[in-house]
Parts: C-alpha cells; structure tokens; sequence
C-alpha cells in the first residue's frame, strides 16, 4: 500500500497530527462529514449530550472505522460501537436513546411494496411486517422528555404508508409477548401461546384481540 | 455520453417532492447512484417517474478508483445490479481514493499524480468497466495537499485520460478551486487539457474558508460569478452538456430551477 494514502488516512481520522496546512483541511473535512452526519441523525441526543465528550467519542468512532459504503448507515455503525465500548456511560438511556431515534431513519429508508389493504380474517396466518418493530425498553425514550424515567415499557414502531412517516405506540407487555410470538412463529402459534399463558380458550383469546388485530392489519403492521 | 445533451441538474431527495412533471425538467438528470441504493417508500415512484421522464446518468463518490487496492467487488455488483436495473448507461466517478482496507472516510481524498500512478488506475478502470459491462467516466478532483507528485495536476490527466481510454467529467468549479489554492492559473490549465475526453461538465459551489485559507469545493452554495466565468470560457472551446452539481445545504427546486436559468444564460452567451 502507498505510504502516502496510509499516511493521510492517519491524518484524516486524527490519528496524527497533519503536517501541512492541506493535510489540515483532510482532517477538517473528513470530521464534519462525521460530526454532520450523527449529529443530525441523533438530534435528541445531541441536545442532551455534553458536547465536548460527544465530538471526543465521534473522534474515537473515526479512528475506529465506519466501513458502509452507504453514507446514511454511517450513524448506525456508531449506535454499535457506542453500545459495544459502553460509551456514554454518564447517560445511562444513551444505548435506547440512540436505538429509538436510529429506528426512526431505518424505518424511513425502507422499501415497502404498496399498501395492500385486506379485511383481517382469522382465516389467514399473520407475520410482523417489515415496516415494524417491537422493542422492550427500559427507559421511556419514546416520549421525547423525561427520558431518564426507569421501568419496564413496550414500544411498536411502524412506517405508516398513509402519513409516509414512522409512528410510535406504547403497547402492553401482553401485546408485545404476542407480537414477538407472532413476528417468529406465526399468529397462530402466538394465539396458542396466549392462551396458554392466560388459561384462556383460544376462542375467547381471538375475540379478545380481534378489533386489536383488525387495527394491525390496516395499519399493514402485520401482513399475510 | 451520446444519450444526453443539453443542460443537466444533479436530481436529490431533498426537492424530489417538489418537482412537478408537468411543469419545468431539465434536459437531463444526474443522479449520486449510492445515495439511491435504498429508496424510501414515499420517494420510488416519484424517482422511477422523473429518470423515466429524462435521460439519466450515475455519478458516484465510493468507488475509490485511486486507492492502492482492488475495487470492492461487492459495491460493484451493487452499482452494476443498480444501473441495470435502471437502464443507466453512463457512469462516472473521480479520480480520488475515499476508503482504504474496507474503511471509509465519505470524502474524496487527493491521489499522486505520477506516472505508476496512471499505469495501476489505467488497470482498475479497465477491471471497472470490464465488470459493469459499460465505460467509465472520470471526474477531475480538487485536492487540497499532494502527497507525492512527479507531474503537474493537467499532465496526470491527459495521460490518465490517453492511456485508459476513459472520458473525463470536466469539472470547472474543480479546477478554480485548485488553481486559486494552489497559485495556478485555471485558464491556461484548461488550455493544455486535452478536451477532446471531455464527455460533459460540472459546475458547482465553493466557498473560503478563512481558517483553513483556501477554497473548499462544498457543493453547498450557488456558483460563483468567477466559475460562471471559466464556464464562458470552457464552451467556447468545446461544445458538451452542462449542468449544476449541488450536494449540501440543497434549496428548494425553485431555487435550483433560478440557477439552472443563468446557467442557460452563460451556455447562450458563450455561442
């Protein structure tokens, strides 16, 4: 390898220092792509982190090395490697802080086939679509203030093909062991599983969640 | 770069919604292929219905043509299976290396311009072209430090140009910027360039920074008087498609729409 790209590789992740007033402008540019791009991907976190030691760990994150060609998932190495190397540890929601506010631009960047709108039947089997998310948290990131609030909360997460934007809902811990049932095995087999679990008939469980299911499938969160 | 004529505008995300089919196009679009790879839900129609309205052409930023190593065969299947799947004939890059052993720096990053230089690029374009199964276009880069160098900046290009074969993507926002940073003067560098290999041409923003003391290539504000200038001055010695590149702080359609007309004004005047 040419010493010379080596060299201004080092340079420009601020491994070393730059020896000419160009290699400079390298070191400067190469950071505000960086700095931009996270700060703007996080800009929750970044209004509550102290800013000296949020530009000290998107340095280290440089030196360490983003390897997606794909700019936009550049913020989303660094979500990993901040969870990876316990960075942030002062803030302690800063690993679902960063988690809920990167599930924001992956759901937005999707691709999704067009809506297809069809009466939820129990006749069909259901599938968490690729448009949602269910996630337990241990902080209420998703309310956007007070996020140091502890607990046990669920959240499911979709792209709405109407509004074109991601929307947030607090769900019960029933509903969320339901849809995680349901993204791995199946509504059927979810449905088992919740009777199992609540000594209820199956009938009665499917009555219970039928108008739930029903808003699920319109909202193309579960799909066929 | 027989599928485009005329005047061009770099197509983004960030007015595509804006862009009313019925109402003012340019004569042909450009697009950053990598910023497409992933389309948004509410963005694909509107993008299919805009290129299919216009010829297209791919401009990249992560091929790294320049790097001491082998071109990513996975991002050039991606780019490869992008273009086909668009129908996008023409592509191009520059000549500049922005990732080195699977890291990225998201910028472009100077190259040397020596003669062994030319010899290895010459052979990563062919392998290139070879595996997209079209030609590679090449854009002249600004550089803001050289690190090693045994030929002038329009040398390495004309032999960078004559020995692959490639055509070059003239960009005179490009050669302003390094003229003013480097202490040459860009109208006799465009004299000695070898225009015959130009397939088309760039115009974009910079700006000075005062800290650094040089001219940064952003691609963030409109174009100066000055490269309006050498633009003039570039049509009148080769007749080829123009248009405006912007990447950062993008405005509105209708502001880009403004600036697409004074670039109409310079492309008449220089006839």
């Amino acid at each position: 390898m040419q010493s010379e790209q080596k060299e201004l590789f080092e340079v420009a992740f601020k491994k070393t220092k730059p020896s000419s007033d160009g290699q400079k402008v390298y070191q400067y540019l190469v950071h505000k792509v960086f700095f931009d791009a996270i700060s703007s991907a996080y800009p929750l976190f970044y209004e509550i982190v102290d800013k000296t030691s949020f530009e000290e760990v998107v340095c280290d994150f440089m030196k360490f090395g983003a390897r997606n060609h794909k700019m936009w998932q550049m913020p989303n190495e660094f979500r990993k490697y901040v969870k990876k190397f316990n960075k942030f540890k002062e803030i302690r929601y800063a690993d679902e802080l960063l988690w809920f506010e990167w599930i924001d631009v992956e759901l937005m960047m999707k691709n999704y086939k067009p809506l297809q709108e069809k009466e939820f039947s129990y006749e069909n089997e259901y599938k968490l679509n690729a448009n949602s998310v269910i996630k337990k948290l241990k902080y209420r990131v998703f309310k956007k203030e007070n996020f140091s609030v502890k607990g046990e909360f669920y959240l499911l997460a979709y792209y709405n093909k109407q509004e074109y934007r991601v929307l947030y809902r607090e769900i019960s811990e029933v509903m969320y062991l339901f849809l995680k049932e349901l993204k791995k095995s199946g509504s059927n087999k979810a449905i088992n599983m919740l009777a199992k679990a609540t000594e209820q008939s199956k009938k009665d469980v499917k009555e219970f969640l039928k108008d739930s299911l029903s808003e699920l499938a319109k909202e193309s969160i579960i799909r066929i | 770069m027989n599928n485009i004529k005329g005047l061009g505008l770099g197509l983004r995300k960030d007015f595509l919604q804006d862009i009313d089919e019925n109402g003012f196009l340019p004569d042909w679009w450009e697009i950053a292929p990598e910023n497409w790879f992933d389309i948004p839900y509410h963005h694909r129609e509107k993008f299919e219905k805009m290129i299919s309205l216009r010829p297209t052409v791919a401009h990249g930023v992560a091929l790294s043509i320049g790097s001491d190593e082998p071109v990513d065969k996975k991002f050039l299947k991606k780019m490869k299976s992008f273009l086909d799947f668009y129908n996008i004939e023409h592509y191009s890059d520059h000549i500049s290396f922005s990732s080195l052993e699977g890291i990225q720096t998201y910028d472009l990053l100077p190259i040397n311009m020596t003669k062994k230089s030319i010899t290895y690029i010459s052979e990563k374009i062919k392998r290139v072209e070879d595996f997209l199964d079209r030609p590679l276009v090449l854009e002249n880069a600004t550089y803001y430090y050289l690190p090693k160098s045994d030929m002038r900046e329009v040398d390495f290009i004309n032999s960078l140009m004559e020995k692959s074969g490639t055509k070059l993507l003239l960009d005179v926002n490009n050669i302003y910027v390094n003229a003013q940073n480097h202490g040459f003067n860009a109208y006799d560098f465009l004299d000695e360039l070898d225009l015959t290999k130009a397939a088309y041409i760039h115009v974009a923003g910079h700006y000075k920074n005062k800290e650094l003391g040089m001219l940064i290539d952003s691609h963030g504000m409109k174009v100066t008087s000055e490269v309006w200038e050498f633009l003039q001055y570039t049509l009148k010695k080769v007749d080829i498609p123009v248009m405006i590149e912007r990447d950062n702080n993008i405005p509105s359609y209708k502001a880009m729409i403004t600036e697409f007309k004074v670039m109409q004004k310079v492309v008449q005047n220089a006839k």
